[in-house]
């Protein structure tokens, strides 16, 4: 189980639309919007999702900040980072921490 | 039973934000419960990133970190993190830390074209050594370096700088934020001959009107721009004015968004400079009683090798000012009027004149930031003060809300880069080397002879890489920075000088980053909380922090690593026989004795260390050593401040600092200073003075008037376009850590062109094709973007340079500012074809 606070800022004028937005997200809520200062909460599963909410958030429309305030997260996350294990988005295909000299 | 605890943490969750907030939802208690389950110890550190400086709550189970939030009670970011800061805690684990040193080495022997092999600490000190004594022995001091960082604690930075200065003799240190700062530091030394802003973070609540200067707050200090976001939405008629080469996303909360051409800043500010005096809206009062005029000489090049056209074509040299009147001055920004500027900046004239009201406006208070825009500028120097400049004319500086403010990008660029003094130029407390009164009481602090300091300047940043290349330096320590990345010009200056067969390369670093895997000796090392630390941040801030865990194999802290060291060389093998006859007692010494202890830095015995709660802490060094080495470098390093030639650089007691979020010096009493150079604010400023920029000697401020000047290299009809360099928000600098985070990198993998739709149509280009951009100095290839956060205008790409496979210094040339000695990496012309 996972949850955060975010603390979003938006465009007053849109904030309204941003927020219905932001609903739309699985697991996502806006709890408060105080002229453009959104109060936002994400619920989910998986321990990735904050990040990768957190990353789309700041490419949305009208959205001007995105901050995080708190994280539990219940089971704790105790993983070594495997650079093998990260997918590869790139041009190539090579280890991606790989220097190119 | 779930549920009651899923809506039980919820509840936390949404009360910590709205905390956060500063808002109050009905029905949610602000009283947030600790959720944090038991065996969690939670602990303060500055984050490891940015110069913005926040605090996190370090979260450690069982000798790891599992955890780290924005901490609540810091004045900086009042519990709020950025991305990066929320996964600092998976910083320290990738899974190709370096564990042992590792030496490249042919049948059991150094080899500079031999395999890296694991080898002893012993052994890598033993060849380390023997290369630094002979090179000292054979060629001299100043054919040994040392390339370190804005990213070192404070005592790492200063362990550094009595090693090199004073051990080796050799000023060849200088700091990565010889790449990001020091123009900065070039103008504050003009402008007010003291380093560092007057103002503070708190300008971001009291200003009416913000002006960005090639600073993209909100990617690269997205905690600093939530705050000023915050200020906009809820402060009535608050403005947000943006200026930069492209289109990014403060663009969004921009009133007045402006892309100029680069390089044109410089007329911009003159422009602005030229509105205020046309429109008699200058503060003549503060003009009369606090500010001097000067002049620049001008043409004085691009900071190239000497045999380059552009230096052999300069007819100016150097900074030094020379006095003018208010009118020689009005008549010099006379020639930047609303015409001739908007067309050189492209700059529509309506929004211009937006732009100049602000600042002329006697009423609104200003805060100006900047990063690196400003400062990777072949006028960096200049075009810094001409914002002073600006600030000064109406007096809008050094009080709150009214604050031209350089913004940092390393966690320690103003702590230990330019406090210390670890500069090629300085030493700590803005003293520098080539004052004799400067050396002498650097020496009487450090209990050494007269005469230990060498007077003359050491190589600088990228006159290290062209001396490596020039085998002019030979025996070279890399430490805590990623160098081979982050230099210009890295076909022809930089990666040649690293393998070049005369010199011998040293890195310490936590992992093989492009700079370790250019070495012929890696150090591994520990980071951020794996020691005890002390970083400063932009608006002067102190802060410290506990060790938290163990780094992990035989990693050592870049402290250890420089103390340990300093125990092989006898001052016999460094000094010369006169030098050691001044100070007989120092006779058959090491350098370990003669600088660390020394009685002064060795004063504090082993002890245990604890919070408040009464955690214990581990400190490896203290274990070592034998003593409390982190605070007798700090008690001796702030004798500096606080006796020095220099006034106003106080810190508080080593102590002090562990108890609090940190102190924005100077620190006089316990107390801090949020203002400087403002009576009431600042306890140096004379009773009944008002304002005094008693960093000068007759208190006054320099206005100093410089001319626009063209770049090094602008596109021409082959190389079409321009390059700017640059950040973004998911990776910090050369990645080396943000990449090792998944999340991190799943969220921005490789770097891209941005690049304007048009310009990509023409060459045959869509978004996500893979394009080759070249300068005339190196190529890469790499994904067109036409879309998203950065929206270059036509004739202009940006590349972000955190990307290890694509390394963007392989086209940026190597133009540095004369004054300041910081590279350009805004500006070089290239052309961009199908792959």
């Amino acid at each position: 189980m996972n949850i955060s606070g975010v603390l979003i800022h938006a465009s007053p004028e849109h904030s309204e639309k941003a927020a219905k937005v932001l609903s739309e997200f699985d697991g996502v809520e806006v709890h408060a919007n105080s002229n453009g200062k959104l109060i936002v909460t994400i619920e989910d599963e998986n321990s990735n999702a904050l990040a990768d909410r957190v990353m789309q958030f700041q490419d949305l429309p009208h959205i001007l900040s995105v901050a995080v305030v708190y994280h539990h997260d219940e089971n704790n996350i105790d993983d070594v980072i495997d650079p093998a294990t990260i997918p590869s988005c790139g041009c190539n295909d090579t280890n991606p921490l790989e220097p190119a000299l | 039973m779930k549920l009651t605890r899923r809506s039980f943490i919820k509840t936390n969750a949404i009360a910590a934000t709205a905390a956060a907030a500063g808002i109050t939802i009905p029905g949610i208690n602000n009283a947030i419960a600790k959720t944090s389950s038991n065996q969690i110890r939670w602990d303060k550190a500055p984050c490891r990133f940015c110069g913005t400086g926040c605090s996190v709550l370090v979260g450690t189970k069982n000798g790891r970190v599992i955890a780290t939030q924005g901490d609540p009670d810091a004045p900086v970011n009042r519990g709020l993190n950025c991305i990066k800061g929320y996964f600092l805690s998976k910083i320290m684990y990738g899974k190709d830390r370096l564990t042992q040193p590792l030496l490249r080495m042919t049948d059991g022997e150094y080899d500079k074209e031999g395999e890296f092999t694991p080898v002893s600490w012993d052994k890598a000190f033993d060849v380390m050594a023997d290369k630094f004594k002979t090179t000292l022995k054979e060629k001299g001091p100043t054919h040994v370096g040392m390339f370190g960082s804005g990213q070192w604690t404070v005592w790492e930075g200063y362990a550094a700088s009595k090693l090199f200065k004073a051990g080796f003799r050799s000023n060849n240190l200088d700091p990565n934020a010889r790449h990001c700062m020091a123009s900065a530091v070039g103008a504050f030394m003009r402008g007010f001959g003291s380093d560092e802003p007057m103002g503070c973070y708190d300008d971001l609540e009291h200003a009416d009107v913000f002006v960005l200067w090639g600073a993209n707050m909100a990617e690269m200090h997205p905690i600093l721009w939530s705050r000023l976001s915050d200020t906009r939405l809820t402060k009535e008629n608050s403005e947000v004015h943006v200026l930069s080469t492209f289109k990014h996303r403060c663009f969004d909360l921009a009133d007045n968004g402006m892309v100029f051409t680069p390089q044109t800043d410089l007329a911009i500010l003159n422009y602005i400079a030229n509105y205020i005096i046309q429109n008699k809206a200058y503060n003549k009062k503060f003009i009369d009683k606090h500010v001097n005029f000067k002049k620049t000489p001008t043409d004085i090049g691009y900071g190239l090798r000497p045999e380059h056209p552009l230096e052999k074509a300069k007819t100016g040299k150097g900074g030094k000012l020379s006095s003018m009147t208010f009118d020689e001055y009005k008549k010099s920004v006379s020639e930047y009027t609303l015409e001739y500027t908007s067309k050189l900046s492209g700059i529509p004239e309506d929004k211009l004149i937006k732009l100049a009201k602000v600042y002329a406006d006697p009423d609104k208070k200003v805060s100006s930031y900047w990063t690196m825009g400003f400062n990777q500028h072949t006028r960096g120097v200049w075009v810094n003060g001409l914002l002073y400049n600006v600030h000064l004319l109406m007096g809008k500086i050094s009080e709150p809300g009214n604050s031209p403010f350089s913004l940092t990008g390393q966690p320690s660029a103003c702590g230990t880069a330019r406090e210390v003094g670890t500069f090629a130029h300085r030493l700590p407390a803005d003293l520098v080397v080539k004052v004799k009164s400067h050396r002498d009481f650097a020496e009487k602090v450090w209990k050494l002879p007269q005469g230990t300091i060498p007077a003359k300047p050491g190589y600088h940043a990228v006159l290290q890489n062209r001396m490596l290349k020039d085998s002019k330096l030979n025996a070279y320590w890399v430490m805590c920075n990623n160098n081979v990345q982050a230099a210009p010009n890295f076909n022809e200056e930089t990666f040649p000088g690293y393998r070049n067969p005369d010199n011998f390369i040293v890195v310490s670093d936590p992992y093989p980053t492009v700079t370790a895997m250019a070495a012929d000796l890696i150090l591994p090392t520990a980071m951020w909380t794996e020691k005890e630390g002390a970083y400063g941040n932009a608006e002067r801030r102190t802060q410290f922090w506990r060790q938290q865990v163990k780094a992990p194999g035989e990693s050592k802290s870049d402290l250890w690593q420089l103390v340990e060291f300093s125990k092989r060389f006898k001052v016999e093998d460094v000094w010369p026989a006169d030098l050691i006859a001044k100070k007989p007692e120092l006779k058959g010494k090491t350098l370990y004795d003669v600088l660390y202890k020394n009685g002064t830095v060795d004063k504090y015995p082993k002890q245990k260390i604890t919070d408040s709660e009464g955690n214990v802490y581990d400190n490896d060094e203290m274990d070592d050593f034998g003593f409390y080495l982190q605070k007798g470098l700090f008690e001796e390093y702030r004798v500096f401040g606080t006796k020095g030639p220099k006034k106003g650089h106080d810190l508080g007691e080593f102590d002090t600092y562990h108890k609090t979020r940190g102190l924005r010096w100077p620190v006089v009493n316990g107390k801090e200073t949020l203002w400087r150079y403002r009576e009431g604010f600042d306890p140096f400023v004379k009773k009944g003075a008002d304002v005094q920029f008693y960093g000068k000697k007759d208190g006054r401020a320099n206005i100093i008037f410089a001319p626009f000047e063209p770049a090094a290299e602008s596109p021409d009809k082959e190389y079409d376009l321009w390059l700017s360099t640059g950040r973004v928000l998911e990776h910090w600098h050369s990645g080396s850590m943000t990449r090792r985070v998944p999340e991190l990198y799943r969220a921005f993998p490789d770097a891209v062109m941005f690049m304007h739709p048009k310009d990509a149509k023409k060459r045959g280009l869509r978004r996500g094709m893979v394009a080759k951009v070249a300068s005339r100095r190196g190529d890469i290839e790499l994904r067109v973007e036409t879309r998203g956060r950065n929206r270059p205008p036509e004739g202009l790409v940006f590349v972000p340079w955190f990307d290890a496979g694509r390394l963007i210094n392989k086209l940026t040339l190597d133009a540095t500012d004369p004054l300041s000695k910081e590279t350009d990496y805004k500006k070089c012309a290239v052309k961009v074809t199908k792959a």
